[in-house]
């Protein structure tokens, strides 16, 4: 489709010529629509649906839907807020699907389902030691499409797991870490550990056997930083000098918010798993696919001799 | 062929080094450079963006529907199940913690993500860019791919061959109240 | 005379160390305010079950007893007239621990501990706890969690 100006044409939808000024009988409707035909006939025009939709289109997206020329298809990634983040020119290389096999699109995908089903999955959640295992329950029986939704949840959260994993041997395989983006694999490694972390705290919630075993043995792995505090303590130290916390106990202390796994580790962890987490993974994201363009788009074989 | 008629369409102006000589048709203009191997993001990019999605949506959406997602019997403080699995991607994890939990829980983890963020550092030879495999990267590949054996052999040792009170099982022999 | 940019930029200049000490100075700021802070994730107070409790008269329990109170995590032993409180929760990593013919056996990561709560088998490393068990006014018998001892043997002698 391509734009151009509609220019006002046809009759006045209304009748009754302005020339002629004998007393009118018209109601006060007709006589506005009067009015506004004689200082602005181009509006009867603009409401026509094709105009309109036309102009609608246009002030929303300013390029063509279907661009032809090499200009248009530039522009229809400039003028783009969700494509400006792409080049509007890619090397050939890059779009061979067996090099990349769209592993880290396809985790930003994931990421995409994840958090669709994950808000969606709150709608009938609660976060309550009481509540949350029924609430699973529902899910799978009186709640329509409850079960495709946890289901969506739970594939796209392994899958994600799995592809971040692939990528990061894509990654090193085809050397891609190396000078200039070898900040941008720092926060790949960094992504991959909020990506675990997410899953950790993801799985208490069902409050399932899974899930209370599997916080309890993570709580107890994070309570072995005790080991660190510990040998400190039996380093030859000052006379009178504070011995250093136990940290594993901290740790656990904080992350638990009591002695053991409970409605207050519960809660803490769906804060977690619905708020903070994803949002600083989110920023983590962001942050890699800016640094991807900022380092000279994806690798490819032009950068190195062989 | 002859000329016939020399017409000056683009005037030169004899202050200037520099004047238009010629319009050709092209889709861009390229001065000193060769021919790159650039095409337009749309549709070739968009396209195939589309279809991933599409691929991913549609495998997700029927794993969901025809494997719904597994659901436990409700936690129980006092009775632990046996074995206790943690899921997949931690069972290597877990496997390391059943030797010793402070080195598998936290010190081993800690110091494989220290390293893998410190790969770039270290590996700083600039080849093999932009190819799988490259053959002046074999060394880097072998270790890596050690590496990757390793996670892969920890989580199947965990999901088939440990079983009641974390015991070696082999899979044919693993008691049948463990699935 | 020319000025090196590059090497002015690099050499601690007073400029540079200005702006350096304000920096940092911001940033030890902001770290000791989300520090101070960190305190909020702390918890005050418990909501967990009171760490005592009681578990009735001596009498109770025969001799060579072995009682687990479930939802407290305790098992109770007794030996001749010595009354013991053994902790359930393991010392690997804190799964509860279930009764066996020969002591205590772990499920998660398969410790094993003898009848006194010591390790007999990997991977923990550390005996079970044993908690204070006194009498109360009553007669009942009463098990304070919130004194543990890491060594065995912590009996109340019934007289």
């Amino acid at each position: 489709m391509s734009v151009k100006e509609l220019r006002p044409s046809g009759p006045p939808p209304s009748s009754g010529g302005s020339g002629s000024r004998r007393p009118s009988t018209d109601g006060p409707l007709t006589k506005l629509s009067k009015a506004i035909y004689r200082q602005a006939p181009e509006v009867w025009d603009n409401l026509r649906p094709l105009a309109l939709f036309h102009n609608i289109y246009k002030s929303v997206y300013r390029t063509t839907a279907f661009p032809k020329t090499e200009r248009e298809r530039s522009e229809a990634f400039f003028n783009s807020f969700l494509l400006h983040i792409q080049p509007a020119k890619i090397e050939k290389h890059a779009l061979r699907f067996t090099y990349t096999f769209g592993l880290g699109l396809l985790s930003t995908y994931l990421f995409l389902l994840l958090t669709i089903s994950g808000l969606l999955l709150m709608f009938v959640y609660v976060p309550s030691v009481q509540d949350a295992y029924g609430r699973m329950q529902d899910l799978h029986s009186s709640v329509s499409f409850g079960y495709i939704l946890r289901g969506m949840h739970f594939w796209s959260a392994n899958a994600m797991i799995a592809v971040v994993f692939f990528h990061m041997c894509r990654v090193f395989y085809t050397g891609a870490y190396k000078a200039p983006r070898e900040f941008n694999w720092v926060i790949g490694v960094i992504l991959m550990v909020l990506t675990l972390i997410l899953g950790f705290t993801g799985y208490l919630l069902p409050w399932d056997q899974l899930a209370f075993w599997a916080i309890t043995v993570g709580a107890g792995i994070a309570g072995k930083a005790n080991w660190i505090s510990d040998n400190l303590n039996s380093l030859p130290h000052p006379p009178g000098a504070p011995p250093v916390p136990p940290l594993g106990d901290l740790t656990r202390w904080a992350l638990l918010g009591s002695d053991t796994v409970g409605q207050e580790a519960l809660i803490r962890f769906y804060v977690l798993h619905v708020a903070i987490l994803p949002v600083i993974i989110t920023l983590f994201i962001v942050y890699h696919m800016w640094r991807i363009r900022k380092d000279g788009g994806i690798s490819s074989p032009k950068e190195s001799p062989e | 062929m002859k000329r016939i008629r020399e017409e000056e369409i683009f005037p030169r102006n004899p202050n200037k080094t520099y004047g238009l000589m010629e319009l050709v048709k092209g889709s861009s203009t390229r001065v000193d450079r060769g021919p790159d191997d650039m095409v337009s993001s749309w549709p070739h990019l968009l396209i195939r963006e589309a279809a991933l999605f599409a691929a991913c949506f549609a495998v997700i959406l029927a794993l969901s529907v025809f494997k719904p997602a597994p659901l436990e019997l409700e936690a129980n403080p006092q009775k632990p199940p046996n074995p206790a699995k943690a899921p997949w991607y931690f069972l290597g994890l877990q496997e390391l913690v059943a030797y010793d939990a402070f080195w598998g829980g936290l010190g081993i983890p800690g110091l494989v993500v220290i390293g893998l963020m410190a790969i770039p550092y270290l590996d700083r030879h600039h080849s093999g860019i932009g190819r799988w495999f490259a053959k002046s990267r074999r060394m880097a590949c072998t270790l890596w791919t050690g590496y990757v054996v390793i996670v892969i052999v920890l989580i199947i040792i965990g999901q088939y061959f440990r079983g009641p009170n974390w015991a070696w099982y082999t899979p044919w022999n693993m008691p049948p109240e463990v699935q | 005379m020319a000025v090196n940019y590059d090497q002015e930029k690099q050499d601690l200049t007073r400029r540079n160390f200005l702006s350096l000490a304000a920096n940092g100075l911001i940033g030890a700021g902001l770290l000791g305010a989300a520090a101070v802070f960190g305190k909020f994730f702390w918890p005050n107070v418990s909501y967990g079950p009171p760490s005592k409790f009681s578990i009735g008269k001596p009498t109770n329990f025969g001799d060579g007893a072995k009682l687990n109170i479930a939802d407290q995590k305790v098992s109770i032993i007794r030996h001749g007239d010595k009354i013991g409180a053994i902790s359930m929760v393991c010392q690997h990593l804190g799964c509860t621990v279930a009764a066996s013919p020969t002591g205590y056996d772990c499920p998660c990561h398969g410790s094993k501990y003898d009848d006194k709560g010591n390790v007999t088998h990997g991977p923990a490393l550390v005996s079970l706890f044993w908690f204070d068990v006194h009498p109360t006014p009553s007669g009942d018998l009463e098990v304070d969690k919130s004194k543990k001892f890491s060594d065995p043997d912590h009996y109340y002698t019934v007289t």
